[in-house]
């Protein structure tokens, strides 16, 4: 009787602490989570929209009923995390909230589902907490939660593999499970596309011999992929969703272009060097600097930002590789394969190391992290002399508290003045003034070109326009556009333009709002009274003008 | 196999390094190092450079000293491993035609090594390796000078030998030493410079200057206090060095052109295919508590490294070199012990399936692209000789 009592005790205070960890991670996820990050990017403006359209009239912003993949801007996005998105567009209407509010939620759901998966692995509540915990306060997983970035890929990617893991050891259900999971995951995020074929393959070619005696599961495993994948290959080879692998492949790197091959990738014979370099982006992810420095890319190029982990959990890290080696632990190969093959997809992309396209293998970095630091803890525990145990937690908790303040202030102060300018800062502003003002001009004119100092960026003020006024998405759909097909953007619908300004001429278009960055007008060339409102960003530079001609 | 057999090998594995070694310096423009003289006698003002032809020989020399050491640690039969590794590994072949004055600290090194492995023994010569190679060390450069006695040190500390052995040494060594000390004393702008030029890690400007930036963000949003506990010079800088000293211990240091030879090639100084031994070797040597003192004890040769304005200076870091490619030979045996299980066997083919294309790419690339790669990354044009 006392024993059950105790158990039970025990079993209400590890619930106890799973849902005050869950409310934490909540918490740091959810929290003024439509202000930080500081604007809705041209990604999730480009979703909200489309899940909006949708919702009104059942088909994308260019008039597709139901899609599988969403042309977006021309990059084909996965249709899972629109569809998911619909539903909070209905609950909180269309606004910056609702439109984060799935990723967040979904993030939020990872935490409690991740101490599922560590228990279930080693049968240990220490072990399971400690890993949720590092989970919820990761900042590596909480920016990425803030931002609608498709987490709810990496839940299915968790409860793919899960279910990849019972179905090497049980029945026909888990199977199914795994194939459903892990085809729905290439649905949901681009990075995965490429991670689970390749992952299933190495996993299955390594654990071969467990079908040896019930061939049937893998038979039921591969057909159910194979169907499920069927829509995503059609929409990949008829339908332009292949556009984005061609965008970002390797072969197209500045690096690799300029600098190793020193031209374009033009026969078969240069691929050699190609393996090497890529090869060479592959260890990069084993880069200190990417781990625990600056690999969130959060702040400016050559500061202390953040990393995948913290620094503090350098060590644990590096003692839980060796725990990881040493220790029994069920399905090791599979943790391997998961963790090596995690990296391919975004390796072979042509753009800089990016954190968001490896969260799929964030439980394994984290279950590595936290086997560190429990080992560690217990050898805390067993240490006899009492004062060098109170002087390395004493040190130790400083350190935490240091690391957890940096960051902190890097995703609070120094991240929303750093990379305003990727996260559109000013367009929403922008869309509110027009709403605003636009009955009192026949035509605005909005410069998609923007960058603090020159005309760097190009971004899709278009979208911003539509979501912000709550365009009506029949009209859109239906309405007639005129668009440039070559390198200079020209777009127009109803009274809007979206176009370079060039003062020269537009000077005179009276009744006409111009909208563009402060070197898109000249530099002492306004009249009085035409510059009609800053648009500053969160760093103080200033990102639009706003300007009305005068005679 | 015999003797004879095996001595002849070695011949060819020493003049395929030399016919490297031409071969690089032939493809490339005479680019070299900016030269660094005697520590001694730039303390005087004096400066004399080693040529290439001395360095040549030097390079020699530390293939034969590798070749000795595996001798010691490895089984016969696998003692040629480790100076093969060496000898077709771009890292020393492009640093010899560069000139590299730390080929020649590198050999002091690894004479020094190879004194404490005889000692090891209780032979005497050990004594007198160690001695000579700390003292010559010790007149030749200001790092050496403080790394090899600090390694003495430790092996003290860490209770690898016992002092008693080590007395001689010591007293010997100190005396010799002296009249350094005095000649520093007697120059101490000379030895100021010194310092500055070969501890180049505390003349960052960027570190204040992001400081003052975080601070200064800080304030305006009222967590100037929070930024002053956890964003100050102090810890910034702590944490600079801490990845500093991380990254000396990457893979992809030595493993990929991450950090560029020369400070422009595509080389990588080790065959990526060394990369499986190299963990095999590191697995290993996680399950022997001696084997991670000894290796945790070779670390601190990454300092001169570290002490550089560069993250990871390749050039410094050659001193580092046998270390990691003992840690590779010793992966190398031990997979070849093993190599009757079939996933050791299929490591075994990819690896050295893998350096052999990588070497034909890498003596295809320098010959077609390099002397491009280096124009295009010095924006200029250099003209043979014109330099």
């Amino acid at each position: 009787m006392s024993k059950n009592i105790i158990f039970m005790k025990k079993k209400l205070i590890t619930i106890t602490l799973l849902i005050v960890i869950t409310i934490i991670g909540g918490f740091l996820r959810f929290y003024k989570n439509t202000e930080n990050p500081p604007s809705l990017n041209g990604d999730e403006i480009s979703m909200g929209y489309d899940a909006y359209s949708i919702l009104e009239t059942g088909r994308d912003q260019y008039g597709k009923f139901m899609p599988i993949t969403f042309k977006s801007v021309g990059d084909y996005k996965n249709p899972v995390p629109i569809y998911l998105m619909i539903p909070a567009i209905k609950l909180f209407g269309l606004n910056d909230f609702s439109v984060r509010f799935q990723n967040t939620l979904f993030a939020t759901l990872m935490i409690p589902l991740f101490f599922l998966f560590l228990i279930k692995i080693f049968k240990d509540k220490s072990i399971a907490l400690v890993g949720t915990l590092f989970l919820s306060i990761s900042s590596w997983h909480i920016l990425y939660s803030r931002i609608e970035y498709e987490t709810s890929a990496y839940i299915f990617v968790l409860i793919g593999i899960w279910s990849f893991m019972k179905m090497l050891d049980g029945g026909r259900k888990w199977a199914l499970l795994s194939a459903f999971f892990f085809i729905l995951t290439m649905y949901t995020a681009p990075a995965p596309r490429l991670f689970v074929p390749i992952f299933v393959i190495i996993a299955l070619i390594f654990n071969f011999r467990k079908f040896k005696n019930n061939w049937n599961k893998l038979i039921i495993f591969l057909i159910t992929s194979v169907i499920l994948v069927l829509p995503l290959v059609y929409a990949t080879l008829y339908q332009g969703a292949g556009a984005r692998l061609k965008m970002v492949i390797i072969s197209n790197d500045i690096e690799f272009q300029r600098y190793i091959l020193l031209k374009p990738l033009q026969s078969i014979s240069e691929a050699p060097l190609l393996i090497f370099f890529w090869l060479k982006r592959y260890l990069n992810y084993l880069q200190p600097e990417f781990l625990f420095i600056n690999g969130l890319d959060v702040t400016l190029p050559g500061t202390i930002g953040l990393g995948m982990l913290y620094l503090f959990e350098l060590p644990w890290l590096v003692i839980g590789i060796a725990e990881f080696i040493r220790r029994k632990i069920p399905y090791k190969t599979i943790f391997i394969i998961w963790l090596l093959t995690g990296i391919i997809p975004d390796s072979i992309t042509n753009n800089q190391q990016h954190l968001g396209r490896l969260l799929h293998i964030a439980p394994v970095i984290i279950m590595l992290v936290t086997l560190g630091a429990v080992r560690f803890f217990r050898w805390l525990q067993n240490l006899s002399n009492l004062y060098t145990k109170f002087t390395i937690c004493l040190i130790y908790a400083v350190f935490i508290i240091i690391c957890l303040t940096h960051a902190f202030l890097v995703l609070a102060v120094h991240f929303p003045r750093a990379k305003g300018e990727s996260f559109d800062e000013g367009l929403k502003q922008v869309a509110l003034y027009v709403l605003n003002h636009q009955d009192n001009y026949k035509e605005i004119i909005i410069d998609p070109r923007r960058g603090i100092e020159g005309p760097y960026l190009v971004s899709n003020p278009y979208l911003y326009i539509l979501f912000y006024t709550k365009y009506d998405p029949h009209i859109y759909q239906t309405e007639p556009k005129v668009s440039s097909k070559d390198a200079t953007y020209f777009f127009k619908f109803n009274k809007y333009t979206f176009r370079s300004i060039d003062w020269r001429t537009d000077t005179d278009k009276k009744g006409t709002l111009f909208i563009g960055s402060p070197w898109s007008f000249p530099k002492d060339g306004l009249k009085t009274g035409e510059l009609l409102e800053k648009i500053n960003m969160t760093n103080g530079y200033t990102a639009f003008y706003i300007v009305a001609p005068k005679n | 196999m015999t003797n004879l057999k095996k001595n002849a090998i070695f011949v060819g594995i020493l003049l395929s390094n030399i016919f490297l070694i031409f071969f690089v310096r032939n493809a490339l423009y005479p680019i070299h190092y900016a030269p660094q003289g005697l520590f001694f006698l730039e303390l005087m003002g004096i400066t004399i450079h080693i040529p290439f032809e001395l360095l040549l020989l030097i390079e020699t020399g530390n293939i034969v000293l590798l070749f000795l050491i595996s001798k010691k640690l490895f089984p016969n039969k696998f003692s040629l491993i480790a100076p093969m590794i060496y000898a077709v590994s771009p890292w020393s072949i492009y640093l010899v035609s560069g000139e590299s004055f730390y080929i020649y600290l590198s050999f002091l090194i690894q004479v020094y090594f190879y004194g404490l492995l005889l000692k090891s023994e209780k032979k005497f010569l050990g004594l007198v390796f160690i001695t000579i190679a700390a003292i010559i060390g010790a007149y030749t450069s200001l790092f050496l000078l403080i790394l090899l006695p600090s390694i003495l040190c430790l092996i003290i500390f860490f209770r690898i030998y016992n002092f008693k052995y080590l007395k001689l040494s010591f007293v010997i060594l100190s005396l010799s030493i002296s009249p350094l000390l005095f000649l520093i004393l007697s120059n101490q702008l000379s030895f100021k410079n010194i310092l500055n030029k070969q501890i180049q890690i505390f003349s960052d400007p960027g570190l204040l200057n992001m400081v003052n930036d975080f601070q200064g963000a800080a304030k305006q949003e009222n967590l100037g206090k929070l930024a002053k506990i956890s964003e100050n010079k102090y810890l910034f800088f702590s944490e600079f060095f801490l990845l500093k000293m991380t990254k000396q211990f990457t893979p992809s240091t030595y493993f990929t052109s991450q950090e560029k030879l020369l400070n422009f090639s595509f080389s990588p100084p080790i065959y990526l295919g060394f990369l499986i031994p190299f963990f095999f070797g590191l697995y290993k040597i996680l399950k022997s508590a001696s084997l991670q003192r000894i290796l945790f004890l070779s670390s601190i040769i990454v300092i001169p490294s570290v002490l550089a304005k560069e993250a990871v200076d390749l050039n410094r870091l050659i001193l580092f070199a046998p270390v990691v490619i003992l840690l590779i030979s010793y992966g190398f045996t031990e997979l070849i012990k093993q190599k009757e299980k079939k996933v050791i066997s299929m490591f075994l083919i990819i690896s050295i399936s893998l350096v052999i294309f990588q070497f034909l790419t890498t003596v295809f690339d320098i010959q077609s692209r390099e002397k491009n790669r280096f124009i295009k990354y010095n924006m200029q044009n250099y003209e043979i000789g014109n330099q």
